[in-house]
């Protein structure tokens, strides 16, 4: 019998465990899948009539916000179980075991994929009904709901991160959310990038969230995919490296 | 080096330091528990008996000293230290929301256990600790003794040669206490080696081979109770007298033997001095002498309770 | 002899307490003043050219701020619903009820120290209200916003913005009496209140909205109250809106005091399980 660490096995085993909790509590799906779909519909009505007037078709334009919006929200719930297992005593438990050091923070990122598969299908439905066409049939579908999964995974470490410096689930909720409304609205998600002031218009433009709407919107519209890709996955990648490496130097007991 | 079976030392603590920030938690802690025993870790809130566990188990660095468990050295070879242990934290560690027996899955598995063996294991600990017929309820539902007690089984789904067991019986009825008290001692019998910390006297003194008592980040002493009880250097010896008016008097003729202490109620003296067996003479002798009668006469050992008061006494231990 | 129990002794001390647990919650001030704040500046980054644009050059500082003084009220009285919920948990609730005033009549519910709760509760908030405005507002200068329709129309300002925000918290008060804990309570309320803020006539003009809106937008509660501070601060026919928004007020204030008041001798009675 092999106790060595292994890191398919432990974020294996963790990630279910992760995904058996929510799935018991299926209420917490609620709030990654009812405040996108209200929010959507509240941009909609305030700001359709004001962008078509610009020549902006929000119908396509904001489902890739609506989208990223709740992988957002998906993601911020890794940060609350994060600092619920602190808090439970559950994170220095498996830390004192022969368990990879990666594994709880990956097996984060697989259970809020899994939830953030069903948000993507479900805002996707919605998007349609809304007037949204796919102009590039299904593998442009497939493509957005790839990129979703990934920037809900590269999110969800970093909000795993911020729930290691919550002293309380909630006060980690409470953190988590802090850089979601910056990040989400200083882009390109409802405004082009050029409405902004001058000095702002620099971090509008390169900032991770901005490059993943850019990548999700030439997939829906079949516009050029190759440059915003690469924009995209060179964010997706630094972040990603630099969330493990913090989340390898986490302490697990305060 | 590796881990030597039946043989040698299970844990050697030599000058542990922690500090967080300026607080030094330990400050130069040393320490041995030798295999098959139960080692007690005494102190008051905040003496750093889970931090001491904490470095024990892996899980923080010490800043200063050796911390050798099983024979590997917790900062360089900590991978084979969580291998040989299992931690069983202040509060029960398992999840609420899975059942018993999935809770125990889990633990299996994160050791290595395959599927199958791991649902056998959950069985066999589940059917050990009284579980059986709450297996697939929700954790939960458990009562506080029913979760305490998977929760030190999910530490024993692989058999630790050490296990920790940071104050199991803290918030639990006395019923579940004495419940855990007997699973401990036969985990013991069972040739493990268990550092128990706990707040409770009668817990250390009932369950440990030997205590550490520590405060403010240091041992203050180290031995079995009854050498703990020895060491403070205090005995006391008893005295009850018939005439419960001439207490006053008996206490004026006891005064110069050792600190006189009265229980009007019981009609008793109680004499504490460095010598109990020579004092009692010479107290009989003198109340004796004065014509009041003895009821009864002797000689009692501190309690724990004393001794570490005595211990941890910031102000200095009472004669 | 200790001087008798008057209700406005306690109302005074009640209030006291009200005020500094608030300023001890950070999710008070977090939610009352620093989010409204970011919301204002992100907002005014965002949407401020498209607005500006479509509504012909009206700076959007104007419309925005009254419309976050108003929100902060809302979103600060769910911060205070915590405290509640803890007063309700804790058997405070109960000790005011057993407060002494004295006099003849009996008093089995205890019905003066719970008003004298309530009426402290209202001191406080409104209070909260006042500060939240005052910091919203020059916030909103640094951004351009200005008061261009006169002293008196600016007094009125403080004066109805303090009103109209502190209505809220019987809404809050309510939900912590009634309410069964403050996970089921809080959030959709929050819900509730942030769509208020968009359909109004806070974040953009009313031709903005689609034409089935509009009506919506034209009688919401929050809604008015905005429209009615923006008219004080640049000007405008002022007694329609204002009208409504008092109508609002009070109906918040009646309705939901009442529904407090009743809730508030319901959990005193409420079995609590022993843990």
């Amino acid at each position: 019998m092999s106790s060595r660490p292994s890191l398919v096995r432990d974020t294996t085993v963790l990630g279910g465990r992760a995904i058996a909790l929510w799935t018991r509590n299926p209420a917490s799906m609620a709030s990654a899948l009812i405040f996108p779909i209200v929010f959507f519909t509240l941009f909609n009505l305030v700001a359709r009539r004001m962008m078509t007037a610009r020549g902006f078709d929000y119908a396509q334009l904001l489902p890739a916000t609506v989208v990223v919006q709740a992988m957002f929200f998906t993601a911020m719930s890794a940060a609350y179980w994060v600092a619920n297992d602190r808090l439970t005593g559950m994170t220095p438990r498996v830390r004192s075991m022969p368990v990879h050091r990666a594994a709880p923070l990956l097996a984060r990122s697989v259970s809020e994929m899994t939830r953030g598969v069903i948000s993507v299908v479900v805002l996707l439905i919605v998007g349609v009904i809304a007037g949204m066409r796919f102009q590039v049939g299904i593998q442009g579908a497939l493509g957005f709901v790839a990129v979703a999964l990934v920037f809900v995974a590269v999110t969800s470490m970093g909000m795993g991160l911020i729930g290691a410096m919550g002293s309380t689930p909630e006060a980690a909720s409470s953190l988590a959310s802090v850089p979601y409304l910056p990040l989400l609205m200083l882009s390109n998600g409802f405004v082009p990038v050029e409405d902004f002031p001058g000095w702002l218009q620099g971090f509008a433009r390169h900032q991770p969230v901005t490059r993943t709407i850019d990548l999700m919107r030439a997939l829906i519209d079949g516009g050029p995919t190759l440059e915003p890709f690469w924009w995209w996955v060179g964010w997706m990648v630094v972040l990603g490296v630099v969330f493990t490496v913090l989340a390898a130097r986490v302490r697990p007991v305060r | 080096m590796a881990s030597d079976d039946g043989e040698g030392l299970a844990i050697e603590v030599d000058g542990l330091v922690k500090r967080f920030g300026d607080v030094e938690a330990i400050a130069g802690l040393s320490f041995e528990v030798r295999r098959g025993e139960i080692l007690g870790l005494l102190g008051p809130n905040g003496a750093g008996k889970t931090t001491t566990v904490n470095v024990l188990s892996t899980l923080i660095e010490p800043d200063a000293g050796t911390v050798r468990v099983d024979g590997f050295d917790v900062v360089a070879e900590s991978h084979r230290v969580r291998q040989a242990i299992s931690l069983t934290g202040q509060f029960a560690a398992v999840d609420a929301q899975l059942s018993g027996h999935e809770n125990l899955v889990l633990f299996a598995r994160l050791r290595g256990l395959p599927k199958g063996e791991a649902a056998a294991r959950s069985t066999e600990l589940l059917a050990d600790f009284g579980l059986t017929d709450a297996a697939d309820r929700r954790v939960g539902e458990y009562s506080g003794g029913m979760r305490r007690r998977l929760d030190i089984a999910c530490s024993l789904v692989v058999e630790p040669r050490v296990l920790f067991l940071d104050e199991p019986t803290t918030g639990l009825d006395p019923r579940s206490r004495s419940e855990l008290w007997q699973v401990v001692r036969r985990l013991r019998a069972g040739g493990i080696t268990i550092v128990l910390t706990t707040q409770y006297l009668e817990e250390a003194d009932l369950l440990a081979d030997r205590i550490v008592v520590i405060d403010e980040g240091r041992s203050v002493a180290a031995g079995t109770a009854a050498e703990l009880k020895q060491a403070t250097g205090g005995t006391t010896c008893v005295v009850s007298i018939v005439e419960a008016g001439r207490l006053d008097e008996a206490e004026q003729l006891a005064a110069p033997f050792g600190e006189v202490a009265v229980d009007p109620e019981q009609g008793e003296l109680r004499v504490a001095s460095e010598s109990a067996i020579d004092t009692l003479p010479e107290v009989i002798g003198a109340l004796r002498g004065a014509g009041i009668t003895i009821a009864e006469a002797g000689i009692r050992q501190p309690t724990l309770d004393e001794v570490f008061l005595a211990l941890t006494d910031r102000s200095g231990a009472a004669a | 002899m200790t001087a008798p129990v008057t209700i406005p002794k306690v109302v005074a001390a009640l209030s006291r307490r009200e005020v500094m647990r608030t300023l001890a919650t950070p999710a008070v001030i977090v939610q009352a003043v620093a989010f409204p704040a970011v919301l204002l500046m992100v907002l005014l980054a965002v949407f401020g050219s498209a607005v500006e644009d479509f509504s012909g050059g009206e700076p959007y500082v104007q419309r925005l701020t009254p419309a976050l003084v108003i929100s902060g009220a809302a979103f600060g009285s769910m911060g205070t619903v915590l405290g509640l919920f803890e007063d309700r948990s804790s058997g405070f609730f109960d000790r005011i009820r057993l407060i002494p005033f004295g006099g003849d009549t009996p008093d089995g519910a205890g019905l003066r120290g719970l008003r004298a709760m309530m009426l402290a509760r209202s001191i406080s908030e409104h209070a909260r209200v006042f500060a939240g405005t005052v910091v919203l507002t020059a916030l909103g200068a640094v951004f351009g916003f200005r008061f261009e329709a006169g002293l008196g129309r600016a007094l009125a300002f403080f004066v109805l913005a303090t009103i109209f925000g502190a209505s809220f918290c019987w809404i809050g008060f309510a939900l912590a009496t009634k309410g069964s804990s403050m996970e089921a309570v809080v959030p959709p309320v929050s819900a509730l209140f942030l769509i208020l803020l968009f359909l109004s006539h806070g974040m953009v003009p009313i031709d903005a909205f689609p034409d089935w809106v509009q009506p919506v937008v034209e009688v919401a509660p929050s809604s008015l109250m905005m429209l009615t501070l923006q008219r004080l601060s640049g000007g405008g026919e002022v007694a329609g809106p204002l009208l409504g928004a008092l109508a609002w007020t009070i109906g918040f204030t009646v309705v939901f005091g009442t529904i407090a008041a009743r809730g508030l001798v319901g959990v005193s009675t409420e079995s609590r399980v022993d843990s």
